[in-house]
């Protein structure tokens, strides 16, 4: 029986997205969520493109343009000052601007990883687990078991050891980071797909002779995404979060440069609980992020999954 | 009247505003009488079923009254409908697949609806008393070894099991009002045939008041004792079976009659099947005045501006300006 | 009516497998069930013809359609295509000259496409004229629906694109899964006189596939009716409704809700498992008139006037 349909009218893509902001905002937790998320982008967007500007333009006092201080000069003689309106969050150990180091650091120490380990993730992912699913046989076995022996160790220490195997650099991590995340999403492609295959309009781009690339981006991919978006806003919580904790026991650095966790383990090892604000606005600052992901996500993965109260 | 339904109205709730659905729902059904309430996916059918028996999504909005016992059903609070359910109202499903809890087994089912029974009957609750209910029950729907079926889970059972199982289930209660929501749309041809035979036997033997709604016009006409024609959201037409399908008045019915492929119509020759011209109207874009005036055939004027109010003619009542409306 | 049949099919067959055998299943020596899901079947269809296949879930019908399509690959007996026998070969051959259209109209049109992309697939690459044109002959106007998507349109509407996207490429043979069943009442004959019309137009062979007599009625020509992965009735529609001779399609008649008759006799019991098929007739077991033959061999295919029928009461 033909349901009724209640569909939006399409009146373009603005107000398509605009009728997501409504739905989402309906759950006030989606809304800080939503909130968070989008200061985050929008924050990693601007400070980004300065800081690879000022590398550019070899000017690097745009890199700290839009910050109270630049995040890089020392002052000894006000080392340890508690938050105070001169330095909002204290200054650390040689009397740098916490903030203006969080602040600076943001982009490459949770943007970058969030965004290429789990785009890397998607992208094979998908590949592999629609093929999986869609091919079936031999392919689709082999695929499931690799898959498993992954998931059965549990993430974090597998990046580590993947990344100190890859001499602990900064991409050493993200390469070891997209090595162990990637089957996730296979696996969420591929029962994706399980389900696509079973519909009608596949059977009848066979008999029409359909490519197999135009199959696989036309078809499946662009069917099989959604459940995998909303997992991914989650998911970027939680590279945050791993990043973070693999950059506070000393992997993944870059030296020279603020990276959040660092700064957290060096105010936990050397500032705590007498400085405290230099252990612990680093860390709120992780923990607000991941959770703005993890509230958006978890409100995306209700809508779309139906749940969602109107 | 055991039923009695007046001016009940329901929206939903939407992002895009209040969808109105059903309006002026004006219905009265007698114990004993099977009402097929017939309309199309969109026309709210299901709408009506589910506000009667109060599982309307949690978006709705309904006012009116849908009067059973004296009792205004919308007005009471979920507690005292609690109370309702089951033995006042019980409702079967589309889908046979989702209707029975996959947990437990149909004996334990079947004897949960006996408690529920005795219960509310002021019986006192005795296990082998609900056990020889479920029994019963399972004997009157034609199962062979109903011993064997009480210690079943529905996922080994066929759709068209899980629907007699579903209705030894209403036997057991005794509901008022049944309302049965395209029960056997989900099964094939001879087991509807079968489910349906049942069905007709056992709302002689309960006494209720059912509803049965159904988008299959022939189907309808076999099963029911009166027509109720639905179209977005309004009653268009309602009497008594065998003179609304011989002379349909409203030309929503006419049209639907005509163009539904019956074996009736072929007894002499093959008859070109006529169909209603357009679609049925969305929710969020319904026609001024009269709803179907966009496809009926003999629009007038007024029509197009003022919707018909429900009026009776002899044992009819019809929404159509064609007769009349005062 | 055409002269050679376009479609003829010998002791087809399509066997799956009920279950998945893994590794471990077969060191301990697990057995492979089939699920007989068509089983010797041999029809022929004329060209322009409209054959009806009538059947319930579980007859075999659908699996029969997608053979004749080549979406699937039978697993015994041949299958002659214009009168050429298909081999693996000549798949690309036939399938550039047959077309589906599916039961549910929303599942079978990518709900991420736009309706005049998923028309255009199948010519491989766009051709706005043939795409209008084909949108046309079903009703639709090119350019109000044909960017839209599927989920933007009615269900009547979504099943005329999937029609158009059916004939874009003038094909000889469609197979039509029950392509009324999924839409309301008022829809159903705009739908039937629409493909009708289109037949005489496009001079077009039809497989109906239904489970609705009525239907199967209006718009075949000829009948077979299925049960249990078998023919067991087969010949032209006037005469097998005014004298069903199998007791499954009196049966069958006698079951349909029809206006006029507030009775309905339907048989007992219900379809067979085709894992494990009754010995004998499939039918025995609900059969009013069986017999100890019934039990033990399974009938073959009588021919009785222009009739066939696969029961033993007509030997």
């Amino acid at each position: 029986m033909t349901e009724q349909v209640v569909e939006r009218r399409g009146r373009g893509f603005a107000a398509s997205i605009w009728s997501w902001v409504k739905l989402i905002s309906r759950d006030p937790a989606g809304l800080l969520g939503l909130i968070i998320v989008v200061a985050f982008v929008l924050w990693s967007i601007i400070q980004g493109i300065l800081e690879l500007l000022a590398s550019y333009l070899k000017d690097p006092r745009l890199g700290w343009l839009l910050l109270p201080y630049n995040p890089f000069i020392q002052n000894l003689a006000g080392a340890f000052q508690p938050p105070s309106w001169a330095h909002l969050m204290g200054t650390n150990y040689i009397g740098q601007d916490i903030l203006s180091r969080i602040l600076y650091s943001i982009p490459y120490s949770a943007a970058y990883p969030a965004f290429l380990v789990v785009l890397s993730a998607i992208l094979i992912g998908a590949v592999l687990g629609i093929s999986a699913g869609y091919l079936g046989g031999w392919w689709d076995e082999v695929l499931m078991r690799v898959t498993d022996a992954f998931l059965s160790i549990p993430a974090i220490i597998l990046a580590i050891v993947v990344s100190v195997l890859l001499k602990a650099s900064f991409i050493g991590m993200i390469y070891s980071f997209i090595i162990v995340w990637w089957p996730i999403y296979a696996r969420l492609f591929r029962a994706e797909t399980l389900r696509v295959k079973a519909m009608d309009y596949i059977a009848a781009a066979q008999l029409y002779g359909v490519s197999p690339l135009r199959l696989f981006f036309r078809y499946l991919f662009i069917n099989t995404i959604d459940p995998i978006i909303a997992y991914a806003m989650l998911d970027f919580g939680n590279v945050i979060l791993g990043a973070s904790i693999l950059n506070f026991i000393g992997v993944g650095l870059q030296p020279g440069l603020p990276i959040l966790g660092e700064m957290a383990s060096d105010g936990v090892s050397w500032g705590f609980p007498k400085y405290w604000w230099w252990a612990i606005f680093p860390s709120i600052t992780i923990l607000i992020i991941a959770l703005g992901f993890v509230l958006l996500g978890d409100r995306l993965q209700d809508i779309i999954g139906g749940r969602a109260a109107y | 009247m055991l039923l009695s339904i007046k001016d009940l109205f329901v929206g939903y709730r939407t992002v895009m505003g209040t969808l109105h659905v059903l309006d002026d729902v004006n219905l009265n059904v007698d114990k004993g009488e099977i009402v097929g309430i017939v309309g199309e996916s969109g026309s709210g059918k299901s709408t009506l079923g589910q506000a009667i028996a109060r599982v309307l999504p949690g978006n709705a909005v309904a006012s009116g009254r849908i009067m059973v016992d004296g009792v205004n059903l919308l007005e009471l609070s979920e507690g005292e409908m609690e109370k309702y359910r089951g033995t006042t109202v019980f409702m079967i499903l589309q889908n046979p697949f989702t209707s029975l809890n996959p947990v437990k087994t149909v004996g334990y089912q079947l004897m949960e609806a006996a408690r529920i029974r005795m219960v509310r009957s002021g019986e006192r609750y005795s296990e082998d008393r609900a056990y020889e209910m479920a029994i019963q029950a399972l004997k009157d729907l034609r199962f062979p070894d109903p011993e064997v079926i009480m210690l079943r889970y529905p996922h080994q059972l066929s759709g068209g099991q899980i629907q007699r199982v579903v209705l030894a289930m209403s036997l057991i209660l005794k509901p008022k009002i049944l309302i049965a929501d395209e029960p056997t749309s989900a099964l094939d041809v001879t087991i509807q045939a079968q489910v349906i035979n049942l069905f007709k036997e056992l709302s002689r033997e309960m006494e209720s008041a059912i509803l049965f709604i159904t988008h299959d016009i022939s189907l309808a006409y076999v099963i029911s004792t009166r027509i109720v024609v639905l179209y977005a959201g309004r009653i268009m037409e309602d009497g008594d079976v065998e003179s609304i399908i011989r002379e349909p008045m409203h030309p929503y019915t006419q049209g639907l009659i005509a163009g539904v492929p019956d074996l009736s119509k072929f007894v002499s020759g093959r008859v070109k099947l006529q169909s209603i011209p357009g679609n049925p109207p969305s929710f969020l874009d319904l026609p001024s005045g009269c709803k179907f005036h966009p496809r009926c055939p003999y629009v007038k004027d007024i029509c197009k501006v003022q919707e018909p109010p429900l009026t009776r003619h002899n044992n009819r009542v019809i929404r159509c300006w064609l007769y009349g409306g005062g | 009516m055409g002269m050679a049949p376009i479609i003829k099919t010998e002791n087809l067959r399509k066997y799956y497998l009920a279950y998945k055998i893994g590794l471990l299943d077969r060191l301990f020596g697990k057995k492979p069930a089939w699920v007989r899901a068509v089983d010797n079947v041999s029809i022929e269809i004329e060209e322009g013809e409209t054959l009806g296949l009538i059947g319930e879930s579980g007859s075999g019908k659908t699996t029969l359609g997608k053979l004749l399509v080549t979406l699937e690959k039978p697993d015994g007996g041949k299958y002659y295509f214009m009168g050429e026998e298909v081999t693996e070969d000549k798949i690309p051959w036939v399938r550039q000259q047959v077309a589906m259209v599916f039961q549910n109209p929303y599942s079978s049109l990518n709900p991420r496409m736009n309706v005049k992309d998923i028309v255009a697939e199948p010519l491989g690459h766009f051709d706005e004229e043939r795409v209008r044109e084909a949108m046309e002959m079903v009703g639709l106007n090119y350019r109000e629906h044909g960017n839209k998507r599927p989920r933007e349109l009615s269900g009547g509407q979504v099943q005329r694109v999937a029609i158009a996207r059916a004939i874009v490429k003038r094909p000889r043979f469609i197979v039509l899964d029950e392509p009324t069943s999924a839409l309301d009442a008022s829809l159903q004959a705009q739908v039937l006189n629409l493909l009708m019309d289109l037949k005489e137009e496009l001079k077009l062979t039809y497989l109906f596939i239904t489970h609705n007599l009525a239907v199967a009625y209006y718009i075949a020509d000829r009948v077979a009716i299925m049960y249990a992965g078998k023919v067991v009735e087969y010949g032209d529609v006037d005469e097998v409704f005014k004298k069903p001779m199998h007791p499954y399609t009196q049966l069958l008649m006698k079951s349909i809700p029809t206006i006029g008759r507030k009775a309905l006799e339907p048989p007992t019991g219900e379809v067979p498992s085709l894992i494990n098929p009754p010995p004998g007739c499939r039918f025995n077991p609900r059969c009013p008139y069986a017999m100890d033959i019934c039990r033990e061999r399974e009938p073959e295919m009588l021919s009785v006037d222009k009739r066939k029928v696969a029961c033993w009461l007509y030997k």
